[in-house]
């Protein structure tokens, strides 16, 4: 997939785990997985703000697109 | 509000049509099995034992009773598709109760329904040329035609819809 997510890279600056980051955000931790793995179809705006806001960082650190 | 609804939205009525289906199986069985007697009957207390104008009761000469055992081999023939209909019915039945109703199996089962529909409309079409010349023959074999049309619209419905939830199961 062309749009790539860096989720595990952010964690590991704040240095936060899944489960952790799955009970602040307030979402499921399999579909936290999904994100991560980059299985994800698509992503809500407001999923997206809830990261940067709780990873204190931008959604270009998120996302990244990398031509296949 | 409504997501909590649909939760409890009629589970008596999904596992009686389960229950339906294998009721229907059960009951093709028996036709199965009893087809001979019952024919029998019908053609006694009817004018259905009339001469035709078809290709065996020409060649053959024969008229009446003779129709007999063409009716009996098209209906013996046309309850496997009618078999293989109620089984994919009840597994349809099974994905709705497991609350998965548009995944990719049901594409395949709701295909197979179709094209016993287009089997049945057949082998009517076939059989009222071959065995026994009514009109009746022909308007079950169109009927059967369309709906085995209705079943291939009904896939392409269901796997659009299966498309559209992956995608939103997908949304995080």
């Amino acid at each position: 997939m062309p749009i790539i997510v860096n989720l595990d890279v952010m964690m590991a600056k704040r240095k936060m785990s899944l489960s952790e980051l799955s009970e602040k955000m307030d979402i499921t931790l399999a579909n936290l997985s999904i994100l991560k793995n980059n299985k994800a179809r698509a992503i809500r705006f407001s999923t997206l703000e809830r990261l940067c806001q709780i990873l204190n960082c931008q959604p270009s650190d998120l996302l990244e697109y990398k031509e296949s | 509000m409504k997501a909590g609804q649909q939760k409890k939205q009629r589970p008596g009525l999904n596992r009686f049509l389960y229950a339906l289906t294998y009721f229907f199986m059960a009951c093709l069985l028996a036709v199965d099995a009893f087809l001979p007697m019952i024919l029998r009957f019908f053609y006694s207390i009817t004018s259905a034992g009339e001469p035709g104008n078809d290709l065996i009761s020409r060649a053959m000469g024969t008229g009446g009773w003779g129709h007999f055992i063409h009716v009996l081999i098209v209906l013996y023939i046309t309850s496997v598709p009618a078999m293989v209909i109620l089984w994919k019915a009840n597994r349809l039945m099974k994905s709705i109760l497991e609350r998965n109703p548009f995944c990719a199996a049901n594409r395949k089962h709701l295909m197979s329904v179709s094209v016993c529909g287009f089997i049945v409309g057949t082998i009517y079409l076939i059989g009222s040329v071959v065995f026994y010349s009514r009109m009746i023959l022909l308007a079950i074999a169109l009927s059967a035609y369309m709906l085995g049309v209705i079943f291939l619209v009904l896939t392409q419905l269901v796997v659009m819809a299966a498309e559209i939830k992956e995608e939103n199961d997908m949304t995080i």
